[in-house]
């Protein structure tokens, strides 16, 4: 299952924090980010893209400036998380069209939801991005009449 | 923050709102709190507008996270958008669902949300099924839904709503797989069809299909087929299937296939394990693990741990990977590969690798990870230590790297292995001896060097090595001089980073090397000086003992002997030391300790007696009156003591103070003040007035009753010839009643005041006395020979002397009476019953009397507890034995059970509330009356009575004939509602029976119907031969050894009741010959007519069975060891309509636990009477011959083989005589067992009256002689009564050879068939047997195991469990000897964890390994009763490490018996030396051979020691060695203290 995913840029400034856990303080929640971050951003390139922290697994994968971490319990399969970080990565762009990371800060909201769409509870619930995008592109319509 | 200030000052406008709350998003995004826009991200989830919605629940959905109490505001909104015809509106409030909802929310939305699952819009259902998942997960007992809603989900034509489906299937394998096991084939379809690329190509991810998907899938059967061999087959082709397809992809360097792969890998190892799976898994990781990706290689190595459980062989193969992934620079994959390290740590290795994991802890900094990591080191090296001094040196040097995190327990361990040494194998005694000594010193060395080097260590180390240096210096003391080693002690002491803890262990230390060496440095007088005064009163307070011990140098040895950490102290818990104490303060006036519950009492009282303004309580203010010279212990006893600071004799106290509280109680209902004075004042007088008044009507016949019992108790030991030493034994059964007593009393009402272990005989000192105290003082020596009674058990042996005085004395005291015995038993029976009206109070009296004994001989209730001892006493007059401590508290806490059943059926019969309360503290009260009573009860028939009932009735009752009649009496019985048996218009006697687990309760109730009372009720039951001795009643009717209840005056004015329990207790030789339990109930009517009748309580095979758990292939293996089998054909039963009904009807009557109902057919099971041992199998099948009745045509039973077990049992033990067998229900069953008592031919006069007139049996009887075969001849006697109906006999001889099949063919050559009794003689047996012995030398017997018979019957008794692997023969070479190759399969299927047991035996004629069973044995019991008992036998078994979750391990063992020849042993061990061969053809790699020469050793501890011997340290016991440690700090200081106060004094 998984417990979180984190988009964070190279700086160590997060972008997008989805958790799928309750009761997570908010003091609390940033010095896990720190933490977390911390460590993924110290590893080399060639070293895998797992890392063990306190009872969770963090899988990790560095797009340009930004890094998408997928934080898991042990029974979730990595690589199965990490071509998930990718097809989440896919989606973005094929939504937002040659993604950066200034799309994500201005359009946060999209960003949710396309996350919304992908998973819930934990789980993966759908990754075929038509049907990802789709909803979105009826809310754009709406929000495009109130301008 | 300029934002935030924008944001707030901006909030209120609604169209910038939206944008605002997106901002405000993004502020709690980056770590600010933005609790003042959660409000409006609530609101602006009620805007109609969908885009507002949308984010508005979005933000909600994040904000709300922390804080969920606005979710209160948002349901209303989220149950109205559930209903809203746009779907992008229906799923945000379903997004929202799954992310906010709580427990209590879930109604509120259920509905609409199980609605919408079945929605058009795939999206919805989608959305639907997620909210269901979080359902679900957060509270499983709102959803009452079986599987089908589930599969309906899982079945939706929309992929992407099925990948959401898989989901909750993958929950509920995890949490409830037995609800979905029945959908592995649709599961099973579903990834064929997606891994054959059906589904619609938008789910296909870089050309492979729905990864995803495939992956849950993997994971869902993974927790299906765990353990479940079955569920596990369904799915190995599929597995394989899909392994091969994603290889592809994986050849193509695609991720996602690499992913399916992996997950792959996971389920083989996760499922039941297939070699075919697992090589190829093991293949794959080969793939992974070679890979130049790190991601792959960390994988591998993840997915090697999880094999290596499974398939140990598979790390071997990459070894070379696993030490190159052990020095890689990615910290992650090394990390992972220690894990690794743990799982193939062995007895060979562990040295190596421990050696690594010390290198690796030393780079590792991560906190969490490092006390991972040295708890698994610790662990592993318990377990597979090489010796005791590497264990020693490595848990030391994990200690140094890591020492504040190793486990306490740990230190402890090496604390206690260090003391108490090794002690693997009794007979090397003498070498152990040394090797203790010089592991003490090796320790000592260490730690010694380590104290010296002046290292900075973790506070647990620092304990450690003061405690082991404080103990074992005096060994090392040539390398390190003793004075040096305490000046570093001081050293440390003084040191500022230990903690005060560690500072007084330092302190112990010192004055044990003081004790040990006998020097004292100055800087240690020093460092005591300063200490004494120390803030920690710990370590004050060793300091002062530091101190005592060096004022008195003689005592050390005392109280710190040298290596004496290990040996066992009694701890005195009740402060026993400080009674002299408190005693002198009592007499000196000072007031006695008083429980907080009196203490309320005592104030109640008070301001009743406020009320009448006669005396006032309170504090005392003035001093005490003479202050006692012990005043110099206070500086150890510290202040808390002063509360006993006066004297008074013990006995004084104790009486007064027990008056206190009778007083107390019996004032009570008085509700009067008034007597407070009397005591208050003189501490006596209002007492005796009291008791006086109220029982002055039983005082004369009490009195006399006492001495009638007494007198009549010594003359019945003269009677009965036992001599003078039965009496004594008489008499300490006496003693120890009354002792026992008074410990109760004790209990009850001053509990600091329990006596003491080894008190001795306290003689008051002199002080003043009053009059009144000195003449109960005379008394009660007098009456007890000056003896205190407060003794303990232990010491009743050696005041046997005082004792028979006691009886002497109060012969002496009291005037003769010479009323025959039976009517002194009347009276007694009477002052019993009178005792159980008395109310509570009295009964509080009663309990305390036994002081009163000592004080005051007029007093009535001493009379009457006097009675009941001497009374119990004489209703054992058979008992020779004395009631031994441990038997004593068993069968109380028996009693004890029953009482609170009797309790809660009084209810149920609706007694009369006084009565109910009465009884219950009369059985409370004289528990231990009751506990020597059942000990005598069951002593005396065993050894004396069982002559006496030739007549029982053992009918033959059919198991299922009466079927239907059963059913109506259980009816009653289930409904609680007893059966009337009796009702003549005067008396009315009901019965009910209560299951208990261990034991059947018959519980009669005798009620008065009219108004005039029935008298001389008397009760006699007549016992059937097997029952005597599984029979007790409830103790307050005391049954004597004919089975004779005397119940005299119980029935009185109208309703009340009369109760009498019986149970009937787990005795194998009980089922199945008792049939009814029959009594003879005689009274008097008011018109003094006597009236007889006969009373019986049926007794249904059912009342004794108790439904045991099982699984269907525990059931299984039962049915193919169990022997006897017995089918029945039940027709007509209308009762049943289908089997359900059947199943329903059998646990209600026979109390059978239904393990499977497989079609027609059923499997239950059920134990005697909670007896594990004792199992009964039922299968049962229902065909529809009739077509209006169904009915059970076949029901076959078999059951756990009593017979065999017993006769197993004479064959090792030689202590049995005889057995003697019967066919009861059609059973064959043993039915009686003698032990030997004196030779063959004085036994054989027993045997004789074993047999019983009219009723036909088999016996079979040991001869001392030797038989050349088995150890000993047997004689089997077939006995057929003429006058016997020609049915019984009939069967009788059908059955006789089946019975000795049964037993084992070849046993009895003796054979002989008698009709009459007289034709039995011993001439006849010795001839037979001199004209056998003849025989028996020219023909050689050949012998058939015991097992091989029980292989054969299982194969043709029950098929659906039948072993299905049937292969040809063949003869495979190994070395020297061969073997065939179903012994190889079997082997091979020990390794693939089908079977856990593999016996083979050696044919010594043609040096042939032959297979001589293999199975699954549930537990290591289960396997020895299957090994053979007569000849050597070689056993592979897989051996499931509880402690270690799923690991199993191959040992053998080889069982030699005793009995087997000299020769033949040689030759198997021959043998032994080459099974080596086979294990490597088989290649089993054999943990360790265990010799096994005695069976009943053999257990699962047993085994762990063997594998384990470090190990079994940690096993062995159960306190903490803390507690231990305390416990032994706490008597050397009490000896101490009692030793200084001695000197001083």
């Amino acid at each position: 299952m998984i417990k979180f995913i984190l988009i964070v840029n190279k700086l160590g400034q997060t972008r997008l924090a989805q958790y799928y856990t309750t009761g997570l303080s908010i003091n609390k929640r940033v010095a896990l980010e720190n933490e977390i971050t911390r460590r993924c951003l110290s590893r080399k390139d060639k070293e895998c893209s797992f890392l063990e922290f306190r009872d969770l697994k963090v899988i990790y994968r560095r797009y340009a400036s930004l890094f998408f971490l997928v934080g898991v319990d042990e029974e979730e399969n990595e690589l199965g998380i990490l071509e998930f970080i990718h097809c989440l990565v896919e989606t973005l762009d094929r939504y937002f069209e040659n993604v950066c990371e200034l799309d994500l800060m201005f359009n946060i909201d999209k960003a949710y939801m396309i996350l919304d769409e992908m998973a819930l509870n934990g789980n993966i619930i759908e990754t075929n991005k038509k049907n990802i995008i789709a909803p979105l592109h009826i809310i754009d319509q709406v929000s495009k009449k109130l301008k | 923050m300029g934002i935030m200030k924008l944001l707030k000052s901006n909030l209120g406008r609604i169209l910038e709102g939206c944008e605002l709350v997106i901002r405000a998003l993004f502020c709690e995004l980056l770590g600010n709190d933005v609790e003042f826009a959660h409000v409006k991200a609530v609101n602006s989830s009620q805007e109609s507008n969908l885009f507002f919605k949308r984010v508005g629940y979005l933000a909600a959905s994040t904000f709300l996270h922390s804080n969920q109490k606005l979710f209160l505001l948002m349901i209303n909104t989220i149950q109205k958008d559930l209903k809203s015809t746009s779907p992008i509106v229906v799923c945000s409030a379903l997004i929202t669902i799954t992310k906010l909802i709580t427990p209590e929310f879930i109604p509120a939305v259920l509905p609409k949300v199980l609605e919408l699952l079945s929605h058009e819009d795939k999206t919805i259902r989608k959305k639907a099924v997620a909210a269901m998942y979080t359902f679900l997960m957060k509270d499983p007992k709102s959803l009452d839904l079986g599987i089908d809603d589930f599969k309906r989900v899982l079945c939706d034509q929309d992929p992407s709503v099925m990948g959401a489906a898989l989901d909750i299937f993958l929950l509920l394998a995890k949490t409830n797989p037995r609800l979905i096991k029945s959908q592995i084939p649709t599961i099973c379809s579903i990834l064929k069809q997606v891994i054959e690329g059906r589904l619609n190509k938008d789910f296909d991810y870089h050309q492979i299909h729905a990864p995803w998907i495939q992956i849950k899938i993997l994971k869902i059967l993974g927790y299906l087929g765990q353990d479940d061999l079955k569920a596990s087959k369904e799915m190995y082709n599929i597995i394989i299937e899909t392994t091969k397809k994603a290889e592809i992809g994986f050849l193509n360097g695609i991720t996602a296939a690499c992913g399916i792969m992996y997950e792959c890998i996971r389920t083989i190892t996760k499922i039941y394990p297939e070699q075919k799976l697992l090589n190829a898994a093991s293949e794959e990781v080969g793939k992974f693990v070679t890979s130049s990706s790190n991601n792959l290689r960390y994988l591998g190595i993840t997915a090697l741990i999880h094999l290596v459980k499974a398939h140990p062989e598979a790390a071997v193969k990459h070894q070379i990977v696993i030490v190159e992934c052990l020095e890689d620079p990615d910290e992650a994959l090394r990390r992972n590969t220690i894990s690794l390290l743990f799982e193939i740590t062995n007895g060979t290795n562990i040295v190596f690798i421990l050696q690594k994991m010390l290198t690796y802890l030393k780079t590792v900094t991560d906190l969490d990870h490092k006390k991972d990591l040295v708890t698994r080191m610790v662990k592993l090296s318990e377990d597979y230590a090489i010796d005791t001094k590497w264990f020693v040196a490595t848990i030391n040097s994990i200690m140094e790297l890591a020492g504040s995190l190793v486990p306490r327990d740990v230190v402890y361990n090496v604390m206690r292995l260090i003391s108490e040494g090794t002690e693997d194998d009794e007979d090397e005694d003498e070498n152990e001896e040394e090797e203790n000594i010089e592991l003490k010193k090796f320790a000592a060395q260490e730690y010694a060097e380590m104290l010296l080097s002046e290292q900075i260590l973790p506070d647990m180390s620092f304990r450690l090595i003061i405690w082991v240096i404080g103990e074992y210096s005096y060994l090392c003391k040539d390398e390190f001089p003793t004075k040096d080693l305490m000046l570093a002690i001081c050293l440390l002491v003084e040191k500022p980073n230990i903690t005060d803890q560690t500072r007084a262990i330092c302190f112990t230390a010192l004055t044990k090397m003081v004790a040990q060496s006998g020097i004292i440095p100055e800087e240690v007088d020093d460092l005591v000086d300063k200490y004494s005064n120390s803030r920690s009163t710990d370590i004050q307070q060793r300091c002062y003992e530091l101190r005592g011990i060096l004022a008195n140098t003689d005592i050390i040895d005392e109280i710190l002997p040298p290596d004496a950490s290990n040996e066992d102290l009694d701890f005195d818990i009740d402060l026993s030391f400080l009674n002299e104490y408190v005693q002198n303060a009592l007499q000196n006036g000072a007031k006695p300790y008083i429980t907080k519950e009196q203490r309320i009492k005592m104030e109640n009282d008070s301001l009743l007696a406020g009320l009448e303004g006669k005396k006032e309580r309170g504090l005392r203010f003035e001093a005490y009156q003479i202050k006692s010279s012990v005043t110099t212990n206070m500086a150890v006893n510290g202040p808390s003591k002063s509360i006993y600071d006066v004297k008074t004799t013990e006995n004084v106290n104790n009486s007064r103070f027990v008056n206190e509280t009778q007083n107390e109680f019996s004032l009570a209902p008085n509700l009067g003040g008034s007597n407070l004075n009397k005591w208050s004042t003189s501490g006596y007088s209002g007492f005796q007035d009291e008791n006086e008044s109220d029982e002055s009507d039983n005082e004369t016949t009490n009195t006399t009753s006492t001495t009638t019992t007494q007198k009549n108790t010594s003359a019945f030991s003269e009677m009965t010839g036992f001599g003078s030493s039965d009496i004594n034994n008489n008499q300490s059964n006496t003693n120890t009643n009354t002792t026992s007593n008074n410990n109760l009393n004790n209990a009850n009402v001053v509990p600091n005041f329990v006596e003491q272990p080894k008190q001795k005989i306290i003689v008051p000192k002199k002080p003043r006395k009053t009059k009144e105290e000195k003449k109960r003082e005379k008394v009660a020596n007098l009456l007890f020979g000056g003896e205190k009674m407060k003794t303990r058990k232990k010491k009743t042996r050696k005041s046997l002397n005082q004792t028979n005085q006691i009886v002497k004395n109060s012969t002496n005291i009291t005037p003769k009476n010479t009323v025959q015995k039976r009517k002194t038993f009347n009276q007694q029976q009477q002052n019993i019953m009178t005792m159980n009206k008395t109310n509570k109070q009295e009964q509080f009296n009663n309990n305390n009397t036994n002081t009163n004994n000592v004080n005051n001989n007029n007093n009535n209730n001493n009379n009457q507890d006097v009675n009941l001892i001497n009374f119990d006493m004489f209703s054992s007059n058979t008992n020779t034995n004395t009631t031994t401590k441990t038997s004593t508290t068993k069968t109380t806490t028996n009693m004890n059970q029953n009482n609170s059943q009797v309790t809660d059926l009084m209810d149920i019969f609706g007694g009369s509330g006084g009565m109910t309360n009465t009884q219950t503290t009369n059985i409370m009260g004289q528990t231990t009356n009751t506990t020597s009573n059942n000990q005598n009860l069951g002593g005396g028939f065993g050894s004396f009575d069982f002559l006496n009932n030739q007549q029982s009735l053992i009918q033959t009752h059919q198991l299922f004939g009466n079927f239907n009649q059963d059913y109506i009496n259980v009816k009653s019985k289930s409904s609680n509602e007893p059966a009337v048996l009796l009702n003549d218009g005067t008396l009315s006697c009901k019965f009910i029976k209560l299951f208990a687990n261990d034991c059947l309760i018959v519980l009669v109730e005798l009620q008065n119907i009219t108004n005039n009372n029935a008298t001389d009720i008397a009760i006699t039951i007549d016992y059937q031969n097997a029952m005597k001795t599984a029979m007790t009643t409830d103790p307050v009717q005391q049954v004597l050894s004919n089975g004779q209840i005397n119940v005299s005056r119980i029935v009185s004015n109208g309703k009340q009741n009369f109760k009498f329990v019986m149970s009937l207790k787990e005795n194998q030789n009980t089922f199945f010959s008792t049939t009814s339990i029959n009594f003879r109930l005689s009274y008097r009517d008011p018109k003094e007519q006597t009236h007889f009748h006969l009373i019986q309580i049926p007794i249904n095979i059912g009342d004794f069975l108790r439904p045991r758990e099982m699984l269907t292939q525990q059931f299984g293996s039962k049915w193919n060891q169990t022997q006897i089998e017995k089918q029945f054909n039940l027709m007509n039963v209308s009762n049943i309509k289908s089997i359900k009904d059947f199943v329903t009807l059998a646990k209600k009557i026979l109390h059978l636990f239904d393990i499977q109902i497989i079609g027609k057919e059923v499997i239950m099971c059920s134990n005697i009477l909670g007896n594990e041992n004792f199992i009964c199998l039922f299968h049962a099948m229902i065909t529809d011959n009739y077509r209006e009745h169904p009915s059970v045509s076949l029901l076959s039973l078999k059951c756990s083989d009593s017979l065999l077990n017993t006769f197993n049992k004479t064959l090792e033990t030689k202590e049995i005589r005889f057995v003697k067998i019967e066919i009861l229900r059609d059973i064959i069953m043993s039915t009686n067992v003698e032990y030997t008592f004196s030779n063959e031919k004085n036994d054989f006069e027993m045997l004789k009256l074993n047999f019983e007139q009219n009723i036909p049996c088999y016996t079979i009887y040991r001869l001392d002689s030797e038989s050349p075969v088995y150890g000993q001849d047997w004689l089997f006697i077939t006995y057929l009564p003429l006058n016997n109906d020609p049915e019984t006999s009939k069967k009788y001889e059908n059955n006789k050879k089946n019975c000795q099949k049964q037993l084992g063919t070849n046993f009895f050559h003796l054979d002989i068939n008698i009709n009459q009794l007289k034709d039995l003689s011993w001439e006849k047996v010795d001839q037979l047997r001199n004209m056998l012995q003849k025989q028996n030398k020219t023909t050689q017997i050949n012998v058939k195991s015991d097992l091989q018979l029980n292989q054969k019957s299982m194969k043709t008794t029950f098929k659906p469990f039948m072993n299905k692997f049937k292969k040809p023969n063949v003869e495979v070479k190994l070395g020297e000897f061969s073997c065939n190759q179903n012994l190889l399969d079997s082997l091979q299927r020990l390794i693939q964890k089908e079977i856990n047991c593999v016996q083979v035996r050696v044919d010594k004629t043609k040096d042939f390994y032959i297979l001589q069973s293999a199975g699954i044995h549930d537990s290591i019991f289960d396997l020895v009763s299957s090994i053979p008992t007569d000849s050597p036998t070689l056993i592979y078994y897989s051996f499931k490490h509880e402690h270690m979750g799923p690991r199993e391990s191959v040992i053998m063992l080889n069982s030699v018996p005793s009995k087997v020849l000299s020769n033949d042993k040689m030759y198997h061990n021959t043998a032994k030396a080459q099974i080596n061969e086979l294990s490597q053809k088989a290649k089993i790699t054999v943990q360790k051979i265990i010799e096994v020469n005695n069976l009943q050793l053999l257990n699962h501890d047993f085994l762990l020691k063997k594998l384990y011997p470090y190990q079994r340290k940690y096993i062995k016991r159960n306190n903490s060695p803390r507690q231990q440690w305390r416990i032994s700090r706490t008597k050397s200081r009490i000896v101490m203290r009692n030793t200084i106060n001695k000197n001083k004094n």
